[in-house]
Order: C-alpha cells, then structure tokens, then sequence
C-alpha cells in the first residue's frame, strides 16, 4: 500500500470525530474566548463577590473531596484485598458500587433528603443519639459539607477500584519473601505497597482534580448556592449569572475563568501520562 | 490473627454502613405513603406503593408526562449511541492501525477531549447551538452528546485495535486488500466486543446526563428523566415519596447495566484512568 495512500486513510478515518469535535467544542470555546475580550464584563464579575467566593469554594470543593476520597480509596482497597478471608467483605465488594451506579439525580435526592432538617434520616439518627438537629443547607459551612460528602460517598467506589486492580497486579511472593526477612506490617505497606500504588495514586488524583472541577450537577442541585449565593462553585456560577440573574456576557466570563488551570492540570495529566 | 480479623470485620461494616445509608433514604421515603414521610422515624411508617402508582399512571402533576419523557430519554440516549458507534470505530481504527503523520498529535488531540471537562464551555456552547438553530430538539443534544462521549470510545477502539496481531492483516494485504477492505472485512466483524461495551458506556453517560439536557432543553415534553428530576428541586410541592418513587424508576437501567455488565464497565473505566 502506498505510503501517501495510507496519510488520506488516517485523515479520512479521523475526519467525522474531527468535525464533531470542531462544531460542537473548538468553535464555542473560540467563541467563548472571544466574549471575554470585553473588560468592562470583566470589572464587573469582580466586583460583586458571587465569583471571587465561587473560586475559592472550588479550592476548597475539590482540595477536600478529591483527597479525603483518595486516601479512604486508598484504605478502602486494602481491605477489599481480605475478601476472601472475611464474608463481610466479599458482601461489601458486591454493594460497593451501588453509588456509583445510581444515577446522580437519584442520588441527590436521596441525600437532599437526608440532610433534611426535620425529617431527613441523618438528623434523626442524631436525635436517636441525643443530639441536636443540624440545619446543613442553612449554614455556609454545613452547606459546604453536603457537597463534599455527596462526591466522596459517590465515587469512592470507582477510585477504589482502581486502586484495588492495581493492588491484585502487585505478586503474593514480594509480600511473602518480605514477612520472611522480617517486615512488620507497617513497613511492608510503607516499602512495598506505597511506591507500587505511587504513579496510579497521583495520576488519579490530577484525573479526579478536573473532573470534580467540572461538577455541575452536584452544587447546582445540592445547594443551588444556598444559603444566599454562599455555595456556587466554578462550575455553576456561570449558570448562575445567565440563567438566575439574566447576565449572560457576565455569565460567559464567568464560567470560562477556569480555564487556564484547567488546561494546565490537562498537560499535567497528559505528561504523567507519558 | 483473630484481633486482625475483628478490626476487618468492624471497617467493613462501617463502609457497608456508609455506602448504603442514603440508598436506604431513597427505598424508605419511596415506599412510605404521603402521611409517612412527614412522621419522624428511620424505618417506613404506612408502607405503600401509591407513590410508584403515582408516577406509573402519571397521576400527580409533576409526573403527567413520565412516559414521553422516558421515550426522550430512550431516543437521546440510543442517537448517541448509533452517532458514536461509527465515529468511534473509524476514528479508533486509524489511530490504533494506519500508520500516518498527524497520528500522535490526532490522539493527544482525543485524550484532552476526553479529559475536557464540559461544565465549562456550557454556555459558549449554549449560545452556539442557539446560533446552529439546534436548542429545544433531539438532534441538539445528541449532537454536543456524541461529541463529548467520542473521545473515550475512540480511545477504547484504539487499545482494542492495537490488541490484534497484525498478522491478520498483513496476511490479507498480501492478497491485495485494500484499506477500506481491511476495515469493513477484518475490523468491523472482530470489533463486535468493544461495540457493545461502548454502546453500553454510552448509553448510560446519555441516560445520566444532566447539563447538556438543561442547557439545550426548554419544553417539559421535550425534558429528558434527569430535567425532570432536576425540576424537584425546585418545587414547593411535599410529595417526596413520589419524587423518590420517580428516581428509583429512572434507575433501573443504569443499575441493571452496571451489576450485568459490571466486568466490561469497570474494565473499561479503569482502562480509562489507568493508561490514558
């Protein structure tokens, strides 16, 4: 087959996800970054807190629920290891990823209820042990709470999973031939289980670092910025801005101020990567 | 040993616990009766299925259009699938078997697609599609659908394609197949397997998804399951046996799909995050 042949093959065969690609991704995000060239929006957005606040709650959105998750995954696996040695965790692997199957409107439903004030199960379940009910979506920081823990309890169960596949990859006998010279437990999981999980562990955590970025769903359903517009995180104070206070060039800026660290986790990612 | 056994069996519980505490909410508020919700207790006071009946018959006002709304889920969710499938295969085979020049950059190009997270171009990409003519129709959202869910099928085409011994292909080339033969004659038919679990993938990314609907979606019988759903968040109405009855009706699939293909979908996702 001739070689020039095979260039229009390659092209050819990549065209259709290209134009898709260009139509429906390249020439809004043009489009977008065009918007943006307008200052005016720009004093604007900054001037009232919504985004300023929406930044910094991503921060801390992300940096809470993405390592709070890693490091339970992390454990979580470990565990996953005995199941063959204790029942309770084989029935454990088959509901684990009950939450990761459900869809999530089904899911924040579920928990929008739960944390109910009055009759959400959570609060009844501390009236049982005596203590007070807690009014989540009326505080900032309770609030805040309701969004983390809704990431981490529902994907817990993939990252675990992957951790757990990397685990089965490591061989019984370096584990074996370590507790023979003498390794106690601590030092095999510090000398043979930490720089084996390494390079999965920090890829996934840049991965899930982008992708719980780009959550709208959870926020925007959980809270919808409640109490007072306190909640908003990057991804949903554009929606905001557009949708709530009919803004829309302040509601295009604000939803692209992300970008730029975005695109920096994405070569991040696609360096680890290799 | 024993001791070791007993911390075991404690974690485990614990998770059990944890991972099924807001699942038992969903099942205790849905099968209570409207009074039954509103009565403080962890277990279900009055059990009863009016609240399914409810949702099924479409007899409370924000159900009445449960049924067309599962038909637009069910027509947005099997477009994408039948617009990704070709995209992916052809795509995929080129970058997993044609050796051609901009080969390394085209699967850079896929990866940061993949990767991309869509909350933040929504609206740049509401405003295009308004300017397409595409808001408030089918094809609109299976169209940004397929291009955001491409990517990772293309990138499980690619893996798979680079699995087959090149010696199937080599050995027709020498009988003077062409590129287009060796596609259609070897490829298509081995492909069947990772069809069926991007199919599968896409199917569920489709029937879950949230802000593309919300974004392109106006009219209530236009409104995918998700929208509304999404839309009892924001009532005053008290029914919420029915809205969880509504919920759990509208995860049957995704659950039945992940606990009968749970191998090929976690599989696939941890090829995913491990090698891309």
């Amino acid at each position: 087959m001739a070689l020039k042949e095979e260039e229009w093959y390659g092209i050819a065969f990549f065209l259709p996800f290209l134009l898709s690609f260009f139509l429906f991704i390249i020439y809004p995000l043009l489009y977008g970054l065009m918007t943006l060239t307008a200052k005016e929006v720009w004093v604007e957005i900054f001037k009232d807190a919504y985004l300023l606040r929406a930044l910094l709650n991503t921060l801390f959105y992300v940096g809470v629920a993405v390592n709070v998750k890693m490091i339970l995954a992390f454990f979580l696996s470990g565990l996953l290891m005995y199941k063959d040695d204790v029942r309770l965790i084989k029935f454990l692997e088959w509901i684990l990823i009950i939450p990761w199957a459900l869809p999530d409107v089904t899911a924040l439903l579920g928990i929008k209820w739960m944390f109910n004030t009055y009759w959400g199960t959570f609060n009844i379940l501390l009236n049982y042990l005596s203590l007070p009910s807690i009014d989540f979506f009326n505080n900032y920081f309770t609030a805040m709470f309701t969004i983390i823990y809704t990431h981490i309890w529902k994907f817990l169960p993939l990252w675990t999973l992957i951790l757990y596949s990397v685990r089965l990859t490591i061989p019984r006998e370096i584990y074996e031939a370590a507790e023979v010279d003498g390794a106690s437990d601590y030092n095999r999981l510090r000398f043979i289980t930490l720089p084996l999980l390494r390079n999965t562990y920090v890829f996934s955590t840049v991965l899930s670092t982008i992708w719980v970025m780009g959550d709208f769903t959870t926020p925007w359903l959980l809270t919808g910025g409640a109490p007072g517009g306190s909640t908003h995180v990057a991804a949903t104070i554009g929606y905001f801005y557009a949708f709530l206070l009919h803004e829309m060039p302040q509601g295009l800026a604000a939803n692209m101020t992300l970008l730029p660290l975005i695109l920096f986790l994405l070569i991040i990612a696609i360096k680890l990567r290799g | 040993m024993k001791g070791k056994i007993v911390v075991l069996n404690v974690c485990a519980a614990i998770t059990i616990l944890w991972t099924l505490f807001p699942v038992y909410t969903l099942f205790k508020i849905a099968l209570s009766s409207a009074k039954g919700v509103y009565t403080i207790s962890l277990f279900p006071v009055e059990i009863s299925l009016e609240s399914f009946d409810a949702v099924l018959t479409g007899s409370f006002y924000l159900c009445k259009f449960f049924w067309l709304q599962t038909y637009n889920s069910l027509i947005m969710a099997f477009g994408t699938v039948l617009l990704v499938a070709p995209i992916s295969l052809l795509a995929g085979y080129a970058l997993g078997k044609i050796k051609f020049r901009l080969k390394s950059h085209f699967t850079t190009l896929t990866m940061l697609a993949y990767l991309f997270p869509q909350a933040f171009i929504a609206l740049p990409i509401y405003r295009i599609m308004m300017f397409y003519g595409l808001t408030n129709s089918y094809a609109g959202v299976i169209l940004v659908q397929s291009a955001f869910s491409a990517p990772f099928s293309i990138l499980l085409v690619l893996d798979y394609a680079t699995s087959i011994p090149s010696e199937i292909e080599d050995a027709a080339r020498v009988d003077g197949a062409s590129r287009m033969q060796l596609f259609t004659k070897i490829f298509l038919p081995l492909s069947i397997p990772i069809l069926i679990t991007t199919s599968i993938l896409n199917f569920l990314t489709s029937w879950n998804s949230y802000l593309i609907p919300l974004l392109l979606l106006h009219d209530e019988n236009k409104f995918t399951l998700p929208l509304a759903i999404g839309n009892f968040f924001l009532t005053d109405a008290v029914e919420w046996n029915i809205f969880m009855a509504f919920g759990l009706l509208y995860a049957i699939p995704p659950l039945i799909f992940y606990y009968a293909f749970r191998r090929f979908i976690v599989g696939g996702l941890m090829r995913g995050a491990l090698k891309f």
